[in-house]
């Protein structure tokens, strides 16, 4: 069920009552729970049977790696939780990618016959659930987090729905306590139901909610004609078409993920759950390494503890294995993202900005600790170069056909200064234009006035209706009339 | 806690006034945005068109097809029909959708459709999901809207966007004086399509072509059929139109060669299923121009050939071929 639709709202209005009406805790779980299942169900149908096994495979083997005092039987049971959600993960996802390659490889060596795509259909959210489950049991086996007393409280962690199909990817050791927190009731002393919903929770939740909405429908979903049209076969095209492709393109994403992201965190929070950040401002980081840990924060933090740290473990002052164990991660990143060369070409670049990054913060403490990365105007250059930077690596994110990648690639770098083109697009597409100059106005006001959301959710309540207002207004007058799948749906 | 209490409904209550709010300013906005399409429709289809007509649907790509020669080419075997070009530019299945309903109500023989690659392009519109048949289903935003009654009931909130840019299109041209109240049609009996001079004259081979490439190539992408909405909106269409006992003839329109070698052979093939499964479901034969007339020096650009010309006329001679073959059948 997409958050843009109708359904949602019906959906998400529903399940309010239906907790606010019950006031048994674990009844409101259930109710979260069958609901969390009937959203997955409805966009995805039986393959909720994946979501199900993934959650009672990880539930009970979790359960017993906690009992088990062997460290090698320990060992083989999270070897079977791994092999069981990675395979799962692995053979949806990348099956059809491996034959692919392997027919390709079997063509060159005059191999006469073809193996046949499954032609399989990715199932929602997986790689998103298959890493949470991932985290829960591995959390248990280093000993760090108690299993979950109970399936069905493990089962509302792993679908839960404001976050089920694209994240943040949340931690078993962030949501299981939230689910035996009980406030007190100051008068009684007794403990009131988890779940209740506080003007404070339901106001930021739907400010949030809204600024979701809008980042999704009014920006992303109109600049996308913008980018489709430049990106669709860029053989041909001017570098400053290129780069503007690949600004556009970075609003789009931007707007797309961060909104869903703020859809999902609102509704959580007005339902009493906290959900952690997934983006801080990314595009105001100055190094590719402080732009992971703004951007998509919750994949990042999770390579980095239960991949990037266990690799570099032994020898964490080697530079080698620092700069390796980055472009493993980065290059898992990429692959995580989608069954394609872009993907990983996208990591690889990655990596190597962060990897070169990290060296020469390392190894150069002379441009470390240069009086003009301090400055302002040092500050300026380096948002600048990083954004050039990460926007070129964005092109593999988008174009999936290698020949206009790689010519996409070389215009960005290598300007050829023409400007008629670009400009007659600049003229097709007034309104994306428009929308992508309102929105860095915005993301910037954003950056330098703190926290938005909080600012204009602590308004009165005349002028929080009219911020609602313009909000839905803005959005239903530019809606064409169908939602629009979130980019990172297809992750 | 009470204090709480009556905060959550103090807020819940702005959330349903902002609400009540946002739907009136909309449906306000909508009821006094005129939608000029729709009225240039309303306005053709209440003439009295006496006779046996067909009507031809299409976007720029059929602007060269001459409705009177293609009269008098049925003419010649002995089938008395006026022939319409009610191709508009930009025009889109979705779109013709909304006034099927006229359409219908001028009783016509057959309904041509003359579709390109473009008619398919997406621009990142898409079917989402569809729930499983066994689920509650909440109606769809148009449903209820639809108990709403505006001055011009159009289906403007179908899709809200297009009256819109509409709209803001219109009061632009107004306020930079490029709108022009009468306008000179190319042929007769083409009522939305304005005379264009530029359609007389091929392009160089230059202007067409750079390093074995075409210049200024564009394109956008083609969703596959279970995701393309436009596709989705022909489909029922034909339906609307055959339940009404209309004919339904489809063809391809021509393109130029090297745009035809440079689009990527995954959008070729989804066009193609698209044309194969019209065929199936349809049980009719989809006429192929796309790739006919792809070398000729006839072009202005990718997807557009001249008009007003001697080296065109075997356009209209094509379709009228196919209107015969449809009538012999």
């Amino acid at each position: 069920m997409l958050f843009t639709t109708i359904d949602f709202i019906v959906f998400f209005v529903l399940i309010l009552a239906a907790v606010a009406i019950v006031k048994h805790r674990k009844f409101q779980h259930l109710i979260l729970l069958g609901g969390s299942y009937y959203f997955f169900y409805f966009s995805s149908n039986y393959l909720i049977v994946l979501l199900i096994f993934s959650t009672i495979l990880d539930f009970y083997l979790a359960k017993i790696i906690h009992d088990t005092k062997d460290a090698f039987r320990k060992k083989l049971l999270l070897t079977i939780s791994l092999a069981g959600n990675l395979g799962l993960l692995g053979f949806f996802k990348y099956s059809d990618f491996a034959i692919l390659q392997f027919n390709i490889l079997g063509n060159y060596f005059d191999l006469s016959t073809e193996i046949p795509l499954f032609n399989l259909v990715l199932p929602l959210g997986i790689s998103f659930y298959t890493f949470q489950t991932l985290s829960y049991t591995i959390d248990v086996y280093r000993g760090t987090l108690k299993p979950s007393k109970t399936l069905s409280e493990f089962a509302l962690f792993v679908a839960f729905f404001p976050q089920l199909v694209a994240g943040p990817i949340l931690r078993a050791k962030q949501f299981l306590p939230q689910l035996r927190e009980k406030i007190q009731n100051y008068k009684t002393g007794g403990n009131l139901r988890q779940i209740i919903f506080q003007h404070g929770h339901l106001k930021f939740g739907i400010t949030l909610m809204v600024f979701g909405f809008i980042k999704k429908m009014f920006f992303a979903d109109n600049i996308a004609p913008l980018v489709d049209d430049i990106f669709f076969n860029p053989i041909g095209a001017e570098s400053f078409t290129i780069i503007l492709g690949a600004l556009a393109f970075a609003v789009q994403v931007y707007g797309d993920f961060s909104g869903y992201t703020d859809i999902a965190i609102g509704a959580a929070f007005i339902l009493g759950f906290k959900i952690p950040a997934n983006f801080n401002k990314p595009y105001f980081a100055t190094s590719p390494t402080a732009f992971w840990n703004k951007w998509h924060i919750s994949l990042s933090l999770w390579i980095r503890d239960y991949l990037y740290l266990p690799l570099i473990f032994k020898n964490r002052k080697s530079t080698l294995r620092i700069f390796v164990g980055l472009m493993i991660a980065f290059f898992l990143i990429g692959f995580w993202h989608g069954d394609g060369w872009n993907f990983i070409i996208f990591g690889i670049i990655q990596g190597l900005f962060v990897g070169v990054h990290t060296i020469l913060r390392k190894k150069v403490s002379f441009l470390r600790d240069h009086v003009f990365f301090k400055t302002k105007l040092g500050k300026i250059v380096s948002i600048l170069v990083t954004q050039y930077l990460i926007f070129f690596s964005f092109l593999a994110f988008r174009i999936s056909d290698l020949e206009h990648l790689f010519y996409s690639m070389q215009k960005y770098l290598i300007i050829d200064f023409q400007i008629v083109e670009v400009v007659s697009v600049i003229q097709s597409h007034k309104i994306s234009i428009a929308l992508m100059i309102l929105f860095m106005i915005i993301h910037f006001i954003s950056f330098k006035k703190g926290n938005l959301v909080e600012k204009f959710a602590n308004l009165n309540y005349r002028y929080w209706i009219l911020f609602l207002v313009t909000g839905i207004l803005s959005i239903i007058l530019l809606y064409d009339g169908n939602p629009t799948d979130f980019i990172y749906f297809k992750f | 806690m009470i204090k709480s209490v009556n905060s959550v409904r103090k807020t819940t209550f702005a959330i349903f006034i902002a609400f009540v709010f946002s739907v009136s300013i909309f449906l306000f906005i909508m009821s006094i945005a005129p939608d000029y399409k729709y009225l240039e429709h309303k306005e053709f289809f209440s003439q009295d068109l006496t006779g046996e007509k067909i009507f031809i649907f299409g976007s720029s790509q059929i602007y060269a097809l001459n409705p009177v020669d293609i009269s008098s080419h049925l003419l010649k075997q002995g089938h008395d029909y006026t022939v319409y070009n009610l191709g508009q530019g930009s025009s889109d299945t979705e779109e013709q959708l909304r006034t099927v309903d006229f359409v219908i109500s001028q009783e016509p023989k057959i309904v041509v459709y003359g579709i390109a690659y473009q008619t398919f392009y997406s621009h990142g519109r898409t079917i989402v999901e569809t729930p499983p048949e066994s689920l509650a289903v909440p109606p769809k935003l148009s449903d209820l809207l639809s108990i709403i009654s505006l001055p011009y009931n159009t289906g403007l909130l179908d899709n809200p966007k297009f009256a819109t840019i509409n709209t803001f299109n219109h009061f632009y041209q107004k306020q930079t004086g490029n709108f022009q109240e009468e306008l000179e049609h190319p042929y007769p009996n083409t009522p939305f399509f304005v005379r264009t001079p530029n359609a007389e004259i091929p392009a160089e081979q230059k202007d067409l072509e750079k390093d074995g490439k075409l210049a200024n190539y564009k394109g956008n992408e083609i969703y596959p059929m279970n995701k393309n909405r436009t596709y989705s909106a022909l489909k029922e269409l034909i339906h609307i139109l055959n339940a009404h006992n209309i004919e339904v003839i489809i063809f391809t329109t021509p393109h130029l060669k090297n745009w035809l070698e440079q689009l990527p052979t995954q959008q070729k093939e989804i066009f193609n299923s698209m044309l194969d499964d019209l065929e199936k479901e349809f049980n009719f034969e989809v006429f192929r121009l796309h790739d006919k007339y792809n070398v000729m020096d006839i072009w202005i650009d990718n997807d557009h050939h001249i008009a007003h010309s001697e080296k065109t006329d075997f356009y209209s001679e094509e379709v009228a071929k196919m209107i015969l073959t449809r009538i012999d059948e």
